[in-house]
């Protein structure tokens, strides 16, 4: 007998993760509503509070003269002053809104990896199957990220979709563009892929699911300051920023699987089942 | 042949395993006794390879769990103490989710899985989560989860523990199959820990009898039995029954009295037995009865744990 193609056993890993996720409501209902809330609600609430509820937008006016430099190459604003205030949200400053998607399904994901094994007892028997701690640390890793990226790219085209539609009534569809590609493909994979593996190793520490969920959650503030950042123009997201702050996330997620490969080690697990 | 050698396991400056030497050979059952944390439960995971030893070293056909963790696990079954199965999972796809685990193909996962499940009366309800199941349903799931790879090896850890007697006899009369390699399959490798005596007598081929993670005890249960000598029971006129023991120093042994009409000698080598009946009756004793009673594992083991000075080595 051979070992096991790593692939199969982490297809095996993965495979039954995502199956035991879909049969949890407690994980599944975050996982979708977060992102339904942000990628579908956000834009149609953003696109059509200032006609709605009949903002004056003359304090915008300022803003409006700045922002657009901000809009990605190519992103024109319509002539209308509403639909010029609507665009820049919907392009620029809800664009980090996009980054605690991933963040969030992740930690979610991710907090139930090894605490949650050991919540159910089941530690031991992945322990004693043919499996290396490295794999054991992909699978776990691969079985939160996959779920996270496919729900965010699927919500991120949802997003540009209601957000061209919206916009398609001032004359300019916006949508796609590099930033946002960049934030979806790139940026998004990066941060989610360090997220999760800061909660994987939080979690193979942790007692139970809720310890990680809670410390995996301190992951989200740099990302309110960023949101926060962007919202009052204090820094302003642009494509070079975007490539290379995810080249920089890429970086830490790798430090972080090689970190994790040795907090994971499956004496210490062993010693905490 | 499984071999440990040496075998030491520290917890900071708790000592569970210490100095263990033994060899298991292919197709023997080996019992592994012992009160709690007599170091039973580590020594099956320093053999699993889920903690690394303090000192000394375990062998399997030559590999070491520690450095050959996975080949290691191939060959092995382990039913750890309190083993659990995925709750949402139906027993089926707790099952299919081991043979992927394990590489093995559809083809030959499937009759094997569907074979285990009759086998072990879970068909019926293969396909509900298995949360729905008894305890005993789940145990036995366990167990199909780890025979379900074929290993050469089972390190059961108190397989019969949360069962009924006829799930328990199930599971017995299972072992003892693959013990002995019958309905197919070589001889299969089997250590056992258990605080059942019973089980340990009927199915073990030796018995390793632990205390603070060392052996007391070691060899089949009758020759353990035996090291220990007879129980003579002998039925006297109640009257007597102090004048009887009273003789103890001519009789050598220490009696007891029991239930007003019997006088237990424990301990004594079957050729005793004459002259412990000629001293009493000598002394004018009436006897009604001798029972010469060979001792059982649970004997060996109750004594073993109230005299914490002797170590029996029979065969080691």
């Amino acid at each position: 007998m051979t070992d096991t193609p790593t692939a199969r056993l982490l297809l095996a890993i993965v495979r039954r993760d995502l199956r035991l996720l879909v049969a949890s409501k407690a994980t599944l209902i975050p996982l979708l509503v977060l992102p339904a809330l942000v990628f579908v609600v956000l834009p149609v609430v953003a696109g059509l509070a200032p006609g709605v509820l009949n903002l004056p937008l003359d304090d915008l006016d300022h803003a409006v003269v700045v922002l657009p430099d901000l809009l990605p190459a190519g992103a024109n604003l319509p002539v209308d002053p509403e639909g010029q205030v609507i665009t820049i949200l919907l392009v620029s400053l809800l664009a980090p809104m996009i980054l605690a998607v991933p963040v969030m399904l992740a930690t979610v994901a991710a907090a139930s990896a090894i605490a949650g094994e050991r919540e159910r007892r089941t530690l031991e028997l992945l322990l004693l199957s043919p499996i290396t701690d490295r794999q054991l640390l992909l699978a776990k890793t691969l079985g939160a990220w996959v779920p996270a990226l496919v729900i965010t790219v699927v919500g991120s085209a949802a997003y540009q979709l209601v957000s061209n539609v919206l916009l398609s009534g001032y004359g300019v569809q916006p949508f796609p563009n590099l930033l946002w590609m960049l934030l979806t493909l790139w940026v998004s994979p990066a941060i989610a892929a360090m997220a999760l593996l800061s909660v994987v190793v939080i979690s193979g520490r942790s007692r139970t699911v809720q310890d990680a969920m809670q410390l995996g959650g301190v992951l989200v503030l740099p990302l309110i300051g960023l949101l926060v950042a962007q919202s009052t123009g204090i820094l302003l997201l642009t494509p070079l920023h975007l490539a290379v702050g995810g080249g920089v996330l890429w970086v830490v997620a790798g430090a972080l699987l090689h970190t994790g490969a040795r907090a994971l080690r499956r004496d210490v697990l062993a010693m905490q089942v | 042949m499984l071999l440990l050698e040496g075998l030491t396991r520290d917890f900071g400056t708790v000592r569970a395993v210490d100095h263990l030497d033994l060899g298991v050979r292919r197709g023997e059952v080996l019992g592994l006794l012992g009160h709690n944390g007599a170091g039973k439960t580590t020594t099956i995971r320093l053999v699993a390879g889920l903690l690394t030893p303090t000192a000394g070293r375990v062998r399997m056909d030559g590999l070491n769990p520690v450095t050959d963790g996975v080949a290691v696990r191939r060959r092995l079954g382990v039913l750890p103490a309190n083993a659990a199965v995925d709750d949402r999972l139906t027993g089926r796809q707790n099952l299919r989710f081991t043979a992927e685990l394990f590489d093995l193909p559809h083809v030959e996962a499937d009759p094997r899985l569907d074979g285990l499940l009759a086998h072990l009366q879970l068909a019926e309800r293969a396909d509900e989560p298995a949360g729905t199941y008894s305890t005993g349903m789940r145990q036995r799931l366990s167990l199909a989860r780890v025979l379900l790879h074929d290993p050469e090896v089972l390190l059961l850890d108190e397989p019969t523990a949360s069962l009924d007697p006829v799930a328990a006899r199930l599971v017995r009369d299972m072992i003892a199959e693959l013990a002995a390699g019958r309905g197919g399959g070589d001889a299969r490798t089997v250590v056992l820990s258990t605080h059942d005596l019973d089980e340990a007598q009927r199915l073990c081929d030796r018995v390793a009898i632990l205390e603070h993670g060392r052996i007391r005890a070691l060899g089949t249960p009758a020759e353990l039995a035996g090291a220990w000598g007879n129980d003579v029971v002998i039925e006297v006129q109640p009257d007597d029954l102090a004048a009887a023991l009273a003789l103890e120093p001519v009789a050598g042994v220490v009696a007891q009295a029991e239930n007003g009409r019997h006088l237990r000698v424990p301990g004594v080598a079957r050729a005793e037995v004459p002259r412990i009946v000629h001293d009493l009756s000598a002394a004018g004793v009436r006897i009604y009865g001798v029972d010469v009673r060979g001792p059982s594992l649970e004997d060996v083991y109750l004594r073993l744990h109230t005299d914490t000075t002797t170590t029996t080595e029979v065969d080691r």
